[in-house]
């Protein structure tokens, strides 16, 4: 059992040896060689051929790009997100669970539907610093939506606020603290772990998200790493050794996070309360 | 206004259709003459703002001060074109030599690949946001015109009194709107034409294609230029790409004496017998003569640019690509078919975006870019055939073994087709055939012509 | 028999954590404390789900381009739509995608989490082997798979090895889409197995001591302890997957890049990204985009349905 699982593990890992291992390949080589053999020699140059096969840009702008989405993005999740479920889960106003379902079957709908009309709504609002006067072509529509709630966070920290008893914060009240003291000082310093796991799952997603910014970026040196590895892969079509040493690169962030963060991952999902 | 005619050498070019005497008149560099705005004449002359470049030897001084002329407010263009990183560099120094015509222009060139181009391209235009001048493709142009997205250009030919005759007229008409105006220029030209390996030619001790070959001229010497060891094809005698009508079976289908639409544009006839032949006469080359590689979605690669093919059918926009990769290579015409010799050819045209905030500017680009100068340049490139006929007939057939068989195709060259709606339509058509024919065999070509038909005349109908 | 009640007597009790609930009834002061935090999120359903939502089915029912002002033709485009080759190409593509990618992924994300459940050494570093696909985009995926699957690439190597043929797996119209499902599958193992994992993580180490007591195999343990128990996890990870199968975009995009995806493998939401920026037709990809919605919306409440029958809270 132990033996498969560590085998069925280096059969996981595979994939990204292979891209390693290609991106180091001269182009003949890729074609001469078995897929898994080392390179002949290794050629970094591929690599510096890559970072800057671009004119204007390189990977780096793509990264800086995506990290400011990203974290904006994550920022508006976890502050909006927070509020709502602790209105959700401290309040009783009328409406609440009628509320609650709505915010849940925002989940189901598929975003193409929303797709379009989303994209008429940007290009009607108003942006002056945009060339186009709209949000078309900039990154607004990217981010600004974070602001404004969703359904995941919303579901993942009510259930977390749900389990702080609420004595603590009764206590805070008697001291003469208002709802939104309470919040901060009571329920988000407790959330911590839960918000940090809202924090890395909506970062990832951002950061991974190919469709938006394909469809509202124009430049490219606004491109995020996804929408840059995607021109990238058009304009390199056959050209593995580059291709694979780009897509290695674009990788290696989520990576690095995704090592130091991995307890959050995991404790985000036990946080959920799958039992209700 | 007159324009002072430089010398007689000048009035025999215009005289001749296909200018094989530049050679000639070659040292003739542009000379001065006073012209206070922007001339255009039947008769050329030589005029160039003082500034001008000095121009390489052999360009024809052409049509009067077409450029240099723009006395509008500083302005900053942007110009969308596809392609790749070598297109993006090779129209980096066309702009630098407009530049320095129009120093107070400043043009941002951006590249994509082809169906990136297009995906951004109606994203920003829907978006309001879009390109000043952007590249136009002669199929796709209806869509676009008709859609009210491009500057009518025919004022402003008339303001300047540019020439739109030396531009060659099968490209010229791809860019006119229904109501007989210009809603566009045309930049370059490309036909498509039969590259060799040289060396590998002479290592098998076989003579280069020439004009007199038919298709089974080509197989036959395919066949000789494969070379398997096992199960693998080390060399492949013949490549071409399958996944456009551009590259090759269009040229098929009008060497098979069939069409891809009646010429009214109102009914699909490619499912008649001889366009179908045409196309199953590809199919054979993969599937039967074996003598190409079975394409793949998302591309095998160029096997000839990668030395591994000893002939290619493609367009004329691949030589700097082939001379690149450090391919010794010729260019024959197209192998005649059962109905005789045919091609593709292809305008791709500037155009001007109607909501552009610097028309002005982006017109004068436009007229730069179509004047010989500008010309000059993209025939220096290689990479596309110019519009302009003196340049394509003069500097460009000479520029480059290959150069004159681009040039005399267009002979026989049938237009791309093109109407509103071709994109939709030519996916269906090339999916068809992709998923059927090409890629995998699971219909012959009439069967799958046959099957797409109706509903791409539904299509042609909406 | 062991039963999940019977455990729970014995294991001495629930073991769940009830919630804390806010003491006292509403307070109309405090209600307003709640819209006040609410505001942003109402904002935003408001904007960004429900009235696109019905802007969508508005502008199903025109014909517009986006440049040119929009015709209202009634249903033509659901009428079009429904007999429309690619349209259907793409429903069944989607459906076949979802049909068999959400049961596949969640069968060995089921058999993988119980395999890393145990306390062994090193299997921390395991683990992360086993998730190193979460973080990583779609795209970069879709790149090593499109080698993976290359003509000269891995995977007929490796089956050369065995004397099988090289296969054309994705430019093959039969395999295409069993060839993205492998790697899609792949991909979301990770995702599917951390739930998997916390679920194991969350039964109580006493009703496995009772059964076993009781004589209960390792089979039936599993069987009668594990599976019921985990299925609020398979729940959730289900409607996830079923709702995420149905978007699936990314994949299709990248193997097809810098072209278009064949009618082997055209998803619902590239045909209507097609349609919507490619060709013009933003009414129709609308159109489109509702169908897909009710379609996904009758999925999932139908698998709410039968949340009851099969799933097991304590």
């Amino acid at each position: 059992m132990y033996i498969s699982l560590i085998v069925g593990g280096l059969a996981m890992m595979i994939p990204f040896l292979w891209m390693l291992t290609t991106s180091l390949k001269t182009r003949a080589e890729v074609f001469s060689s078995p897929p898994l053999s080392f390179p002949s020699g290794l050629h970094w140059e591929n690599y510096s051929r890559m970072w800057f096969a671009l004119p204007d840009v390189t990977f780096g702008t793509f990264f800086q790009n995506s990290i400011v989405i990203a974290s904006l993005a994550t920022l508006g999740q976890v502050v909006t997100c927070s509020m709502a479920a602790y209105a959700f889960a401290v309040f009783d106003f009328r409406f609440k669970r009628v509320l609650f379902s709505l915010v849940l079957a925002t989940l189901i709908i598929p975003f193409q539907v929303v797709l379009v009309p989303n994209f008429i709504l940007y290009r009607y609002l108003p942006w002056p610093f945009s060339e186009s006067g709209n949000w078309i072509g900039t990154n607004l529509p990217l981010w600004v939506w974070a602001f404004f709630g969703g359904a995941f966070g919303t579901f993942l920290l009510r259930q977390f606020f749900l389990t702080i008893p609420s004595e603590l914060a009764d206590a805070a009240r008697v001291d003469g603290a208002n709802p939104w003291q309470v919040f901060l000082r009571v329920y988000v310093p407790l959330a911590r772990p839960a918000l940090a796991t809202l924090a890395i799952f909506q970062f990832m997603w951002s950061w991974n998200d190919l469709l938006d910014p394909l469809i509202y970026l124009r430049d490219l040196p606004t491109y995020t790493t996804t929408v840059g590895l995607a021109f990238f892969q058009g304009q390199f079509v056959g050209k593995w050794p580059e291709m694979m040493a780009g897509a290695l690169v674009s990788l290696l962030p989520m990576i690095i996070l995704f090592v130091i963060a991995q307890k959050y991952f995991v404790r985000g999902i036990t946080l959920s309360g799958l039992k209700g | 206004m007159r324009i002072t005619r430089a010398s007689g050498c000048h009035r025999f070019l215009a005289a001749v259709a296909a200018g094989l005497l530049v050679a000639a008149c070659g040292g003739a560099g542009p000379s001065p003459s006073p012209s206070p705005s922007a001339s255009g004449s039947t008769e050329p002359s030589a005029a160039t703002s003082p500034s001008a470049i000095p121009s390489a030897s052999a360009v024809p001084s052409a049509s009067a001060a077409a450029c240099g002329t723009y006395a509008g407010p500083p302005a900053t263009i942007s110009y969308a074109i596809w392609g790749d990183t070598t297109e993006l560099a090779n129209q980096q120094k066309v702009v630098d030599a407009f530049t320095a015509l129009d120093p107070s222009i400043t043009v941002k060139v951006t590249v994509a690949d082809w169906e990136t181009y297009w995906d951004k391209l109606q994203t920003a235009l829907a978006g309001g946001n879009a390109p000043d001048v952007f590249l136009m493709d002669g199929p796709l142009f209806p869509d676009y015109q008709t859609r009210s997205q491009l500057l009518d250009l025919s004022p402003l030919i008339t303001r300047d009194s540019f020439d739109t005759t030396q531009l060659a007229d099968l490209a010229v008409k791809d860019f006119t709107g229904a109501d007989g105006h210009l809603y566009g220029l045309p930049r370059d030209m490309s036909t498509v034409g039969l590259y060799y390996n040289k060396k590998m030619f002479d290592a098998a001790g076989i003579p280069y294609p020439d004009a007199t070959w038919d298709w089974a001229k080509l197989v036959e010497v395919a066949k000789k230029l494969t070379k398997t060891s096992g199960t693998t094809t080390t060399q492949w005698g013949f490549y071409t790409e399958t996944s456009d009508m551009e590259n090759f079976w269009s040229s098929l289908v009008w060497q098979a004496g069939g069409d891809i639409l009646s010429p009214d544009k109102k009914t699909v006839v490619i499912d008649s017998d001889q366009a179908a032949a045409g196309i199953q006469f590809l199919q054979d080359l993969i599937y039967k003569d074996k003598v190409m590689p079975q394409p793949v979605p998302g591309g095998t690669g160029d096997a000839f640019e990668n030395g591994q093919a000893a002939m290619e059918a493609n367009g004329s926009w691949l030589v700097p690509t082939h001379e690149a990769a450090g391919i010794d290579f010729g260019v024959a015409p197209l192998p005649k078919g059962p109905a005789g010799q045919a091609t593709s050819v292809n305008p791709s045209g500037v155009v001007v975006y109607k909501g552009s905030k610097s028309p002005d500017a982006a017109w004068e680009f436009v007229k730069c870019y179509t004047g010989p100068q500008m010309q000059s340049k993209i025939a220096d490139l290689k990479a596309s055939m110019p519009a302009n006929k003196q340049v394509l007939t003069g500097q460009y057939a000479t520029s480059f073994e290959g150069g004159k068989t681009f040039a005399d195709a267009l002979a026989y060259a049938h237009l791309k087709p093109s109407f509103k709606g071709f994109n939709e339509f030519g996916g269906a058509l090339q999916d068809e055939l992709d998923s059927k024919v090409f890629n995998d065999k699971q219909l012959t070509a009439k069967a799958a012509l046959d099957e797409i038909t109706p509903k791409l005349q539904k299509l042609l109908g909406q | 028999m062991t039963s999940i009640a019977g455990l729970r007597e014995r294991a001495g009790g629930a073991t769940s954590a009830g919630p804390a609930r806010p003491r006292g009834g509403p307070r109309a002061r405090e209600s307003r404390w709640a819209w006040l935090f609410l505001a942003p999120t109402i904002i935003g359903l408001a904007v960004l789900s429900a009235g696109p939502i019905l802007a969508a089915l508005g502008i199903s029912l025109t014909k517009w381009d986006m440049l040119t002002p929009p015709q209202v033709v009634g249903v033509d485009n659901y009428v079009t739509l429904l007999g429309d080759d690619r349209f259907l190409k793409a429903l069944r593509n989607t459906t076949f995608y979802t049909v068999v990618s959400v049961p596949l992924g969640l069968v060995l994300a089921l058999g993988l989490a119980t395999a890393l459940n145990q306390q062994l050494r090193g299997i921390a570093w395991i683990r992360t082997a086993y998730f190193l696909p979460l973080v990583t985009s779609a795209t970069a995926i879709a790149l090593v798979w499109l080698w993976i699957y290359s003509p000269t690439g891995l995977l007929n190597s490796f089956l050369g090895i065995f004397g099988i043929a090289p296969q054309r797996w994705v430019a093959d119209p039969t395999l295409a889409m069993p060839s993205i499902i492998a790697m899609s599958v792949w991909q979301g193992l990770p995702g599917n197995v951390i739930i998997f994992l916390a679920g194991l993580q969350g039964i109580p180490a006493e009703y496995y001591d009772a059964a076993s007591v009781d004589g209960a195999g390792r089979r039936s343990r599993f069987r009668k302890i594990t599976l019921p128990l985990l299925t609020p996890s398979i729940f959730f990870t289900g409607v996830l997957a079923l709702i995420g199968a149905f978007q699936v975009f990314d994949q299709v995009y990248v193997m097809a890049n810098p072209g278009k995806p064949s009618e082997a493998t055209i998803t619902l939401v590239y045909f209507i990204y097609e349609a919507g920026f490619r060709n013009f037709k933003m009414g129709y990809a609308s159109a489109a985009s509702w169908i897909m919605f009710l379609i996904v919306a009758v999925a999932t409440i139908l698998y709410f349905r039968t949340q009851n029958r099969w799933v097991h809270y304590q």
